[in-house]
């Protein structure tokens, strides 16, 4: 598990946490099952405070992405890939729907967007 | 959760100066750090908690306990380090060992050994010859030495170079694994205490401006900047010390999320550090 | 209680040595050669040289504490505070015993490397003389200990000092305002006079054993009040 936090991010460590862990859950980096590391191990690894990295994996907790079994640490929960596949193609259809309205505005075509679609695709590559 | 530490109300009347309504409590497994300037109130406050001298108002519990009625007890599962710490200056830290060990029951001696080995200390010198440094290391490496659940440190650091002050914290962070261990540590260089504390209670002028968690006092406090216009009677209600220049303001806010939403397009908004808090609290108070 | 008494063997060190051992015998050596000289044991001389070496060397320990600042070593530890004082007293009293015994045997061995006798001298180290100046020093220690306690050592050896002398005076001086009283309040001074000589004639009336289980009882009592007054002074100190 890979953990960076930055001095200058506008996000609180917290939120720095909490991010990296779900994205490296989403990416497969971290599979359903895999133990995190205790919240005092993690608090000294990064030399943070106990308490930051405890509200850290409880946010994750109430988000769904891990579960804490009494006694024995935080596991990564299983399912939710899924579920947060879902979630961001939801997101994606949102942001698509978004641009699809705004370009209407416009009065700019179909096959107009979908040139500028395939642009962009090939430069993020 | 339990309370490693309980205080309620208490009071200490010295003339000139006076420590009044201190109340605050440290759950158990965690560090706090307790902040001031110096001569807020800090050393007194921690001299009340070790029964060096005696309160004049109010009650002190350790582990649930009253600390004078099971101050033996107590003592022997305290690791305590002073912001000035005494020994005879005559003997070397082998015969200081042989004083001080018979008196704790779990004393460590490879534990101790270790530590005096990390730390790089002689164990045949006098006293008399360590640099301050070197006699605060001693002082810590004894408080860490006999398995104390609670570690009480008066500016262990002062003195220290940022390097040894830095392993210091990861000591205390190694030691802090296991949650029955507690810490308490007072300092007027913030710095030291930013990233691990977990609370922090802040003294000045011999009362308690605030005792929270960190992560807490970090997102609600933040320090405002803007042109000098900007202060008006309105405005002048969310900040803790303004410091006004010929070209504009500084100021310390406790509502960090209020000031964002109403006047965020008018002031800059900056992280506040515990430094930061210390400095425009003193301000007002003092109106330097 | 007993890692009280080592430590303070630990840091006594030096000081031991010399304070404890090195000026007595040196004192005693010179005090013995000088009979001749003087014609005799100087009493004046010999007593209170006694008094200062043996009760000054029970001191060290308390003086080297107050020197170093060290009651903020002992407050931190978890010992009792009458740990700390019964510590002390029992220190301070093997050090009156060695400090005696040193001279006592410097003496006897001077006398006898200079080929000298004394009759007062004698006098001193047999058995009733040894036992009897243990048990007036252990009487001086037992007064001065609370003040210092109460006071530390510097100041608390002027006010025990000055306590003593008030101590001497009260006799003339309760005697005197009995007496001006008397006509003031038809006082009757015969019963008071009645009450002591009765008490004297007891006293002396007790066989010699009588009269050293007296002493015995009266140093108990007197100890148990002294560490008792000690303990608290030393409670109420603030560090």
């Amino acid at each position: 598990m890979k953990i960076i936090i930055s001095n200058s991010s506008p996000d609180s460590i917290y939120e720095q946490i909490n991010k990296q862990i779900k994205a490296q859950i989403i990416s497969g980096d971290l599979n359903e099952g895999d133990a995190l590391p205790s919240i005092r191990k993690l608090a000294k690894e990064l030399q943070i405070s106990v308490i930051t990295t405890k509200r850290a994996y409880e946010e994750l907790e109430k988000e769904g992405f891990v579960d804490t079994v009494g006694g024995k640490g935080c596991f990564v929960a299983m399912q939710n890939k899924e579920l947060l596949k879902e979630k961001k193609m939801k997101t994606i259809e949102e942001k698509m729907g978004d641009t699809v309205k705004d370009a209407k505005k416009l009065g700019i075509h179909i096959k107009e967007l979908k040139e500028m679609l395939s642009i962009l695709y090939d430069e993020e590559e | 959760m339990k309370n490693v530490l309980d205080i309620k109300d208490l009071r200490k009347d010295y003339g000139d100066f006076c420590l009044r309504d201190i109340s605050f409590s440290l759950p158990e497994g965690y560090i706090m750090g307790l902040i001031g300037p110096n001569g807020a109130g800090k050393t007194t406050t921690i001299k009340l908690i070790m029964n060096l001298i005696k309160k004049n108002g109010g009650s002190i519990e350790i582990f649930g306990k009253d600390y004078i009625d099971h101050e033996v007890e107590i003592k022997s599962k305290i690791g305590f380090v002073y912001d000035n710490p005494n020994y005879y200056d005559h003997l070397n830290l082998g015969q200081i060992k042989n004083i001080i060990a018979p008196f704790y029951r779990t004393w460590d001696e490879p534990g101790f050994m270790n530590l005096v080995d990390k730390f790089n200390l002689p164990m045949r010198k006098v006293i008399k010859k360590f640099s301050r440094g070197m006699v605060m290391k001693a002082a810590i490496a004894i408080a860490l030495s006999h398995h104390a659940d609670f570690i009480i440190m008066d500016e262990p650091t002062s003195g220290l170079d940022p390097v040894f002050r830095r392993e210091l914290l990861e000591l205390l962070h190694e030691l802090l694994q296991s949650e029955k261990k507690s810490i308490l540590f007072s300092t007027h260089i913030t710095s030291d205490i930013e990233k691990i504390a977990d609370f922090i209670t802040f003294i000045l002028d011999g009362e308690i401006i605030f005792s929270s968690r960190k992560d807490e006092v970090l997102e609600n406090y933040a320090l405002v900047k803007g042109g000098n216009e900007f202060l008006n009677e309105e405005t002048k209600q969310y900040f803790k010390g303004i410091r006004k220049s010929e070209f504009g303001f500084e100021a310390l806010t406790d509502n960090a999320g209020e000031m964002k939403k109403r006047y965020g397009a008018d002031v800059i908004i900056d992280k506040a550090s515990l430094e930061d808090i210390m400095y425009f609290f003193n301000l007002r108070n003092n109106h330097v | 209680m007993f890692d009280l008494v080592k430590k303070d063997f630990i840091i006594g060190g030096i000081f031991l040595a010399v304070i404890a051992v090195v000026i007595p015998f040196l004192t005693v050596m010179s005090v013995v050669t000088m009979i001749d000289t003087f014609g005799g044991l100087v009493l004046g001389f010999f007593i209170p040289m006694i008094i200062v070496l043996c009760v000054g060397s029970s001191f060290i320990f308390i003086g080297i504490d107050a020197a170093y600042n060290a009651d903020t070593i002992y407050a931190s530890l978890p010992v009792k505070k009458s740990k700390i004082i019964y510590a002390r007293y029992f220190t301070s009293f093997i050090m009156i015993l060695f400090s005696f015994t040193l001279i006592a045997f410097t003496s006897l061995v001077s006398l006898h490397l200079f080929h000298k006798t004394d009759p007062l001298l004698m006098l001193f180290l047999s058995i009733r003389g040894i036992i009897g100046t243990i048990l007036f020093l252990l009487f001086i220690l037992i007064f001065y200990l609370p003040f210092i306690f109460k006071f530390g050592p510097g100041k608390g050896m002027s006010v025990a000092l000055i306590a003593q002398i008030g101590l001497v005076l009260i006799v003339p001086v309760g005697k005197f305002t009995l007496k001006a009283l008397q006509g003031v309040l038809a006082f009757d001074l015969v019963f008071f006079t009645g009450l002591f000589d009765a008490i004297r004639k007891w006293v002396m009336g007790l066989s010699t054993n009588g009269i050293y289980l007296f002493i015995f009882t009266l140093l108990l009592v007197m100890t148990l009040i002294s560490m008792g007054l000690s303990t608290r002074f030393y409670k109420k100190k603030e560090i």
